[in-house]
């Protein structure tokens, strides 16, 4: 009995846990009723070599981007993992997307994230994501923080 | 054929000269005139200011970047130290009747929020901001000792409010250097900028 709980707790905690790179099984997500933010591994990641996620805002409901606002992407540098590039704004790769509805406004952006680990391994990437949504009622202006574990072959 | 040229060529002209930004607040331009009551019940009419440096500001206490702006930007502390030099500071609150921000209450909290002691005038119907041209908060104007609009546009170049993100590295108190030109005597050297921030709570 005790060692099929065991297995059985196994099994949950591996189904839960699914945010690999390399093997498309799932993103990081933070959502709130004006955006929602995710990272999603973008192919496999190798112990010493290139590898990448991307980091996406994308405002909903009402709410657009407000393109004013300096969007940034700041990674947590730690451990074995590194990355080129400590912050990544408009300047470094962040890039709009319009709105299906009215395309003078952004309703998204997005960025790739190239990072290295030197190690093989279960790690953890990410950073955190500043950014303004806005729609006529308000603005929010957010530090979103958001990590991705990626496995390293 | 010639007229129709001519005409043509004038009505281009025309469009082109337009000004970037409407309703008559123009920089280089005579400010225009308001009166306005403060949250103290309080009238102040931009006329009785005339001799003095005049700045405006629009406000709106619950917008992030006005907070940002006054807790950890370029607005902290300075309508008090400007005015302890003889600028006359106004802070215009456009928000229609239920739009988030608006309203004498929360306008006197704001005061004791932000430490404000410069008034803050409440324009309820819009009319004022309009006539500026105000699309943000904060939007600042600032006006000479002769009634002129001598700037208009954003606080700063560091439009996460917070003085963090200046563009072109080195953070810039547009309002401040315009007070400085224009107390030196020369042109104002950034005499316009886009404001950023939230949006006035117009009513429509």
């Amino acid at each position: 009995m005790r060692r099929q709980v065991l297995q059985l707790t196994l099994l949950l905690g591996v189904a839960a846990g699914s945010t690999h790179a390399g093997e498309g099984a799932g993103a990081a997500r933070v959502e709130k009723p004006q955006y929602v933010v995710t990272l999603t591994p973008t192919g496999e990641a190798r112990k010493g070599a290139d590898a990448a996620f991307d980091v996406k805002l994308e405002a909903r409901g009402t709410f657009h981007v407000n393109a004013d606002y300096p969007t940034s992407f700041r990674v947590n540098a730690a451990g074995p993992v590194r990355y080129p590039k400590a912050k990544i704004d408009k300047a470094s790769g962040l890039t709009n997307e319009p709105c299906s509805k009215k395309p003078d406004d952004a309703c998204a952006v997005k960025a790739r994230v190239p990072f290295v680990a030197d190690t093989a391994g279960d790690h953890t990437v990410g950073g955190v994501l500043a950014f303004s949504v806005c729609d006529d009622e308000q603005c929010l202006i957010e530090k979103v923080p958001i990590t991705l574990a990626v496995s390293v072959r | 054929m010639k007229t129709m040229t001519a005409l043509a060529f004038c009505v281009l002209s025309a469009a082109w000269a337009a000004p970037a930004l409407a309703n008559g607040a123009a920089v280089g331009a005579a400010a225009p005139d308001f009166t306005l009551t403060d949250v103290d019940g309080k009238t102040h009419k931009l006329a009785d200011h005339k001799g003095k440096l005049v700045v405006l500001e629009w406000f709106n206490p619950d917008c992030p970047f006005v907070r940002n702006s006054h807790t950890k930007g370029s607005l902290v502390g300075t309508a008090k130290k400007l005015g302890g030099k003889g600028v006359v500071w106004l802070a215009v609150n456009s928000a229609a009747p239920g739009k988030q921000g608006g309203g004498v209450e929360r306008n006197k909290e704001a005061r004791k929020q932000y430490g404000l002691e410069n008034p803050i005038l409440l324009d309820e119907k819009g009319e004022v901001g309009k006539t500026y041209g105000a699309t943000n908060t904060p939007h600042m104007y600032v006006i000479d000792k002769d009634g002129k609009l001598v700037y208009r546009g954003a606080i700063d170049n560091s439009p996460d409010g917070e003085g963090k993100s200046p563009q072109g590295g080195k953070l810039v108190n547009y309002v401040e250097a315009a007070l400085e030109d224009v107390t030196a005597g020369r042109p104002v050297r950034t005499a316009e900028t886009r404001a950023y921030g939230c949006g006035v709570k117009y009513s429509n």
